[in-house]
């Protein structure tokens, strides 16, 4: 016979939690036992090493956000930067947001989108082979992760990485995608997407400035084609702003201006010709072979890049 | 004795359909090829009597591969879907393919539309995306 205090422990063979307790035992087990069945075996030893971002190349550098039920895929500020270079425009330091000024970004506004301006002004000048300069930019920008509050972004690791991979522009840019994909996951998890969103914004707003800032010295109609592209970025990222437009004022600007801007874009002539795609069913992909011409006035241009980099002064004062 | 067997049933059917969730979670993410960069945060909703819409612009010069999939079928039809809504793919002519891999030649905007049907209807589904330099 059990005490009193022995029942209190332990359920009694007929109680009803133990009959519960064994019941649900029991359905777990064949629950786990036909899906291991169906599943022919397949539940152990499938996960795949986790894979070094350093081997992943840095033209990869697009940007997978998630927004409740939306996806967004943009392109990475460096994906631009590095376009930037590529078409032999020089670089032009006195273009970029002067470390100093992170001194003024008290609010979590102009830390998130500096954040952002920063981190693409770190990539230009790692692209450029500027790397002294670009290591006080990480220092910038891992004082603004501090002060969001993202420790686990950007740990003592992750910097005594950069400073290793400093002579590797490529690698460096992967680590800082790699970074913003952090912030994103991390702002994502606990509900402050707004922050991940205008670090990106102001990511993009600053790849967006240094490429009309190059206009004038890129060697190819490509480069115009590119920017002119930007035409869907924007979009998204109006898109994804818009459900915090009356959260703050600054917000409130930074969407107009935005908006504003995205009207210029809409002055470009887009004329879409398509063509079948081929498939190849063995390897199961396709070629899209779609072909989209790109063309805006250069007096459009010209109003486009002007509000541009009146939106981007603003931001970083 | 027949309630005691009809619980069992039940609490092991409800069991089994989260474990096929976590399994078809699992299963998208490991489709995407190791040498392919993915959103770390895994993408899924519930099928609610309409088709599902996802916006992507795709980039010239990347290599995407989409994967879509239901908790509950195999046989989940979607499409991809130029800005004129011309169909360029659909998996339902390659026997419902839960993946398939896409090269752009020009960077365009276009939907992947899951197509609703009452087989999948309020199943999970899942939607994966990797991409990589196509070069």
């Amino acid at each position: 016979m059990k005490s009193s205090h022995e029942k209190s422990i332990f359920m009694e063979k007929n109680s009803i939690p133990f009959r519960f307790y064994k019941q649900l035992l029991f359905s777990c087990l064949f629950s786990l036992l036909l899906l291991f069945f169906l599943t022919g075996c397949q539940l152990s030893g499938k996960k795949e090493p986790e894979q070094d971002v350093l081997s992943i190349k840095a033209d990869s550098s697009l940007v997978m956000l998630r927004y409740r039920t939306n996806l967004f895929v943009i392109p990475s500020a460096h994906q631009t930067t590095k376009i930037i270079r590529d078409h032999h425009v020089r670089l032009d330091e006195s273009l970029l947001n002067p470390v100093i000024n992170a001194k003024r970004y008290t609010g979590s506004f102009q830390q998130a989108v500096n954040l952002g301006i920063y981190g693409t002004d770190a990539g230009y000048l790692s692209l450029f082979g500027n790397n002294q300069q670009a290591l006080a930019y990480f220092a910038v920008i891992k004082d603004l992760i501090a002060e969001l509050q993202l420790y686990e972004v950007m740990d003592q690791h992750l910097m005594d990485r950069i400073e290793t991979h400093i002579d590797q522009p490529d690698s460096l840019i992967v680590l800082l995608a790699g970074t913003f994909r952090s912030i994103d996951n991390s702002l994502s998890e606990s509900n402050r997407d707004a922050v991940a969103v205008l670090a990106i914004t102001g990511g993009w707003v600053e790849s967006v400035y240094l490429a009309f800032s190059g206009l004038a010295y890129a060697d190819s109609d490509d480069f115009v084609a590119h920017l002119l592209n930007q035409k869907y970025p924007l979009e998204k990222l109006i898109r994804m702003l818009a459900p915090y437009y009356q959260q703050t004022p600054e917000i409130t600007a930074l969407v107009d201006d935005l908006t504003n801007i995205a009207y210029e874009f809409d002055c470009i002539d887009i004329d879409q010709h398509y063509q079948e795609p081929d498939l190849n069913t063995v390897a199961r992909s396709a070629i899209i072979r779609h072909q989209t011409i790109a063309e805006m006035h250069g007096y459009d241009l010209d109003k486009l890049t002007v509000k541009i980099t009146t939106l981007r002064n603003r931001l970083i004062q | 004795m027949i309630s005691n067997v009809l619980s069992y049933m039940g609490l092991s059917i409800i069991l089994f359909f989260m474990s096929l969730s976590v399994y078809a979670d699992d299963t998208c993410q490991d489709l995407i090829p190791q040498d392919y960069i993915q959103h770390e945060q895994r993408f899924h909703v519930t099928m609610l009597a309409e088709d599902l819409l996802f916006q992507v612009t795709f980039y010239k010069e990347y290599a995407y591969r989409i994967v879509v999939l239901s908790d509950q079928s195999d046989e989940l039809a979607w499409e991809l879907l130029d800005e004129d809504k011309q169909v360029l793919f659909s998996n339902a002519l390659f026997d419902y393919s839960p993946y398939w891999d896409f090269n752009f030649m020009d960077t365009m905007e276009c939907t992947i539309k899951v197509k609703h049907s009452e087989e999948v209807n309020l199943s999970n589904i899942f939607f994966c995306m990797g991409y990589k330099s196509a070069h």
